[in-house]
């Protein structure tokens, strides 16, 4: 008797509807690894040396990440000095893209490569993108010049008189993120990178239906070069606007808008 | 369908199992007497309960109590107010009828102790039950000093004296079970259903240090568990309740051979939308809900004994009109397994030791509403999810020696949290939104306790209570962390708190039933683990999305209780009058960093504020006019304030009391019963923009026979009147119910 009556109170003890199998109530998702997801973008071969070039997804104006695998037929080489300096085409000019020169570095993995090219396109010009690889590693060194097509993008917004580059975070996430901005004008002789201005920010959540917040942040304060670091806490999860104001001795204040970026 | 099987099986099961032949035993009729184990003064109107079934008495003036009970084997309940309640195995045969000598000991502190079965003790306990329970909430609600927050029809939130949350101890059997609503819309006092709980013990105030470290008060939950002194019984019960369409069944069984004893128990209850007075139903306020225990114990001997226990509640589709959404499900898993050893020696009485395990699952969402037309995230499903899980050890060592007398307990448990919350908004051009509210917290607790009574002399007892706690606690899920760390400053944002806590009560007996009782207690409470980590939780009594603060500091109180209490056979009073100055109370303060670009979108940040102050007193009287008839009523009042802001302190009961006329005849009993609130008009406007409320005074009527062996049935109306009120404690001034009228039919074997 006492079997009988624990097997019935355990057939119909617990009966409730199982909601758990709804997709609203899935956990936030887990970071996609960037090696599950590479775009090759071409491979660099000089005699036994080969260099692969990869990108965590297909090229777009602003940051990109990109890889190389280095090898010497199936041999990593673990030392390499590999540079890309992504170059506009255009009008028989050639405009480098700003920022230092993108020296690719060494990461754990055995041959592999990693760096992080700056593609700013100037406003109403018609032209190519090519990248520019200069390589020595394993007795063999040169240049090479690969064609790739870049996306537009938010991360560089043009105010009309300046290039705001967005440079960190490539990938936004919730908490405490360093925010990293280029400041440039194109002249004649290229980018030149604008080291006295004083920036301010705003980041701001768009909930729809006329609701909003914004969220803690430091201005940015020039670094080198035109770069200019601050912070700002994320939050949460979602999309995220971010003005930038820009005032210069003597000038106008300018702002521009990155507009509707994902923070994961 | 599922709902039909369960009621179906509140009917088949018990008249499954009570096949079996009910044997006649000659009546035998016992003596005892029950005495002041210090004082060896016999205590008149102390209870006498016999576990199990209806009979009960209470002693006469001069403490001795008859009962006629056939040949068997009992478990009698001996209690009396301001002492420790006690228990006993009585084996009746014909040639065993000596008298007994009970002695029972002074509690020395206040506890309302409410017993839920058997005969319900009369003069000394205003606040017992009145023959009909619907939900745990309907115990809790009569003892004075308890309130409650409600958000909804369903799971109400205790408050003592004015205190809740973190600041009151709740354990079910002394267990640990954290919610796993951020917004604590699970309070676990939901998962014990009337058909499972034994008794409930309410402190008032930080003086009981054994349950966990507190500044508000204590309530333990006590579960029914298997009986050796009954080798069958099954209680059916079937309810419906007017005013919400409320269906509600219920069945426990027990079953005993030899050494094993085994108890079952399953409930299930649906309401749909209720009415308040002289109002349309409300739309959204129902629910559904399931409950089931099972314990199975074994006798090791005369001196072991093991019990396994489990507990599971299901509640879903309950609604919550006045707030943002509701719970489309809510799990709650309690397992357990208890060792209790009885030395067959007068130094170490009982010792009892447990480890369990529970897990709560939380599922909230707003699908079902039109979020277009809300104010506050407008425009937007947000499900919500959250978890805990629960593992812990209590062991508890009574300790005897002539008068005094010694408990020390060992407490340690470990939680982990998560909680997280989705924004889908109506506009395709809106990205989904996330928000981790819990990034998986884990926050381990250690604590030690004393708890020593002794005669100081003749008349005098005094209590010492000391806990010792240690709670280290940190974030776990690195993308919690980081948003903390935004707002807190890099590091692990680990904490770890030691608090000690002391509390002194002496009892000074005064004669002819009456005692005078002061109570002082320096104690402490921990955060919460919402407090130290949550992320943007929406408080809903101040309308602020709040964030955690890893370097809060344990709220502190010192406290003072005067407590006076008289019964003879004929009135019973009790009173008592309390200070509470609370240190680092914890608050909300605004988030000047953080925007929101409407009035409904607001940010605080938890913090310690200077302190708060709150004081006030509870009364009781139950007077005698018949020996089938008696008065009773209680009042209770809190006056809580914000001494930082200078106002008074959220969420503070007004002066509120009930009174009720209670007859029992023969099979027969009747319950008139007023209860009334004055208006509350200090509110905390400042922090949370309180309104008032006004008072209110409703009358409920009830009664019931017995209809046959075993046969009770129990009709009433509550909110006779229809009166449309809500209590100050209501979220949203969420009204109450209106006229209900009820039917209960119960069958016991």
């Amino acid at each position: 008797m006492i079997r009988a009556a624990m097997l019935v109170m355990l057939l119909v003890a617990g009966c409730a509807p199982d909601i758990t199998d709804t997709d609203f109530f899935r956990e936030h998702p887990i970071e996609t690894d960037p090696e599950d997801t590479s775009v090759e973008l071409g491979v660099l071969e000089d005699g036994p040396l080969a260099i692969r070039l990869t990108a965590s997804d297909s090229l777009r104006i602003g940051i990109n990440t990109i890889s190389a695998e280095v090898k010497v037929g199936q041999a990593p080489v673990l030392q390499a000095d590999v540079t890309l300096s992504p170059q506009w085409i255009a009008a028989g000019r050639t405009i480098v893209s700003p920022l230092d020169a993108g020296e690719l570095e060494i990461t754990d993995t055995p041959g592999r490569f990693v760096g992080a090219p700056l593609f700013v396109q100037p406003q109403d010009e018609k032209g190519v993108w090519q990248l520019q690889i200069t390589y020595a590693a394993s007795g063999e060194s040169g240049e090479a010049v690969l064609p790739v097509q870049i996306k537009p993008s938010l991360w560089v917004q043009y105010t009309g008189e300046y290039y705001v580059s967005w440079i960190l975070p490539v990938r936004p996430e919730t908490g405490l993120d360093e925010i990293e901005l280029g400041l440039h004008r194109l002249t004649d002789e290229g980018f030149i990178p604008l080291e006295d201005a004083t920036l301010d920010l705003y980041p701001w959540m768009d909930m729809g239906a006329g609701q909003g917040h914004s969220t803690p942040y430091e201005a940015p304060v020039h670094m080198r070069e035109g770069r200019y670091r601050g912070s700002v806490n994320f939050i949460m999860s979602g999309g995220w606007d971010m003005t930038v104001f820009i005032q210069r001795s003597g000038m106008p204040r300018d702002t521009i808008d990155f507009k509707g970026f994902v923070v994961y | 369908m599922l709902k039909f099987r369960n009621i179906l099986l509140g009917l088949v099961l018990p008249a499954c199992i009570g096949l079996s032949s009910i044997e006649l035993h000659a009546q035998n009729t016992v003596h005892g007497h029950i005495l002041d184990a210090l004082t060896g003064e016999p205590l008149a109107a102390a209870s006498v309960t016999v576990l199990g079934t209806d009979t009960g008495t209470t002693t006469d003036n001069q403490g001795h109590f008859e009962l006629a009970l056939p040949d068997g084997n009992y478990r009698l309940r001996i209690s009396f107010v301001g002492y420790t309640s006690t228990e006993m195995t009585l084996s009746l045969q014909p040639a065993s009828r000596a008298p007994l000598t009970i002695h029972l000991l002074p509690a020395v502190i206040a506890v309302d102790e409410v017993v839920v079965r058997g005969a319900a003790p009369r003069i000394n306990d205003p606040a017992a039950s009145s023959h009909h329970l619907k939900a745990t909430e309907d115990l809790l609600d009569r003892v004075p000093g308890a309130d409650f927050i409600q958000r909804a029809n369903f799971a109400w939130e205790p408050v003592v004296r004015g205190l809740s949350g973190g600041q009151v101890g709740l354990v079910i059997d002394g267990i640990k079970v954290i919610g796993a609503c951020v917004d604590k819309m699970d309070p676990s006092s939901s998962y014990v259903e009337v058909e499972n709980l034994e008794k409930l013990e309410l402190t008032k105030g930080g003086f009981d240090l054994t349950q966990s470290s507190q500044i508000g008060g204590t309530i333990n939950l006590i579960t029914q568990k298997p009986r050796f002194d009954q080798p069958l019984y099954a209680d059916t019960e079937l309810s419906y309740g007017s005013v919400a369409a409320l269906r509600q069944g219920r069945v426990s069984d027990g079953l005993t051979r030899g050494n094993t004893s085994v108890r079952g128990s399953f409930s299930y209850k649906e309401a749909g939308n209720f009415s308040p007075g002289g109002a349309e139903p409300i739309p959204n306020s129902g629910f559904k809900k399931n409950n089931y225990k099972f314990d199975l114990s074994q006798r090791i001997g005369s001196r072991h004994e093991l019990t396994a226990s489990y507990l599971g509640d299901n509640a879903w589709d309950v609604g919550y009109p006045v707030l943002l959404m509701d719970a489309a499900l809510a799990k709650a898993k309690i397992y357990s397994l208890t060792h209790t050893w009885r030395p067959d020696t007068h130094f170490i009485p009982r010792w009892e030791t447990k480890v369990y395990f529970n897990r709560v699952d939380h599922w909230m969402s707003d699908f079902k509403r039109d979020v277009r037309e809300r104010t506050v995230m407008r425009a937007m499903n947000m499900p919500m999810f959250g978890k805990t899980r629960t593992t812990g050890a209590l062991s508890k060592l009574e300790l005897e020696h002539n008068a005094y007398r010694l408990e020390l307990t060992l407490d340690a448990y470990e939680t982990k949290s998560f909680g997280d919350m989705w924004m889908f908004s109506v506009f395709e051009n809106i990205p989904d939104m996330y928000l981790l509210n819990l990034g998986d917290v884990r926050a381990r607790h250690g604590a030690i306790a004393a708890d020593f009574i002794t005669p100081l002399r003749t008349g005098l007892t005094a209590r010492l209570g000391l806990r010792l706690d240690h709670s280290p606690r940190k974030v776990q899920r690195d993308e919690a962390l980081a948003v903390l760390q935004g707002r807190w400053g890099v590091g692990d944002l680990a904490q770890s708190y030691t608090l000690g806590n002391v509390s002194l009560s002496l009892t000074q007996e005064l004669g002819s039933g009456g005692r005078l009782r002061l109570s002082l207690a320096n104690v402490g409470r921990l955060p919460t683990h919402v407090e130290n980590y949550g992320h943007y939780v929406y408080n809903y009594v101040d309308g602020y999305f709040y964030t955690g603060n890893p370097n809060l500091k344990p709220e502190r109180s010192t406290q003072v209780e005067l407590g006076f209490e008289k019964w003879t056979s004929k009135v019973g009073i009790r009173a008592s009058i309390f200070s509470n100055h609370v240190h680092h109370y914890i608050g909300g303060r605004n988030d000047a960093d953080l925007l929101g670009n409407t009035s409904a979108l607001r940010f605080r940040t938890y913090y310690n504020s200077s302190a708060a102050f709150l004081t006030g007193g509870e009364a009781s009287i139950v007077v005698v006019l018949r020996e089938w008839l008696e008065l009773t009523g209680t009042a209770s009042y809190t006056r809580g304030q914000n001494l930082e802001l200078d106002e008074p302190m959220y969420l503070i009961p007004p002066l509120t009391g009930w009174t009720s006329l209670r007859a029992m005849r023969n099979k027969w009993w009747g319950d008139l019963e007023a209860r009334m609130a004055m208006p509350q008009n200090r509110v905390a406007r400042i922090f949370a923009d309180e309104d008032g409320t006004d008072g209110y005074f409703v009358v409920n009527v009830r009664g019931g026979t017995t209809l046959g062996p075993g046969i009770d049935l129990s009709v009433g109306i509550d909110n006779l009147f229809d009166v449309h009120y809500h209590e100050h404690l209501s979220f949203g001034n969420l009204p109450n119910p209106g006229r209900n009228f009820y039917l209960t039919l119960s069958y016991s074997i």
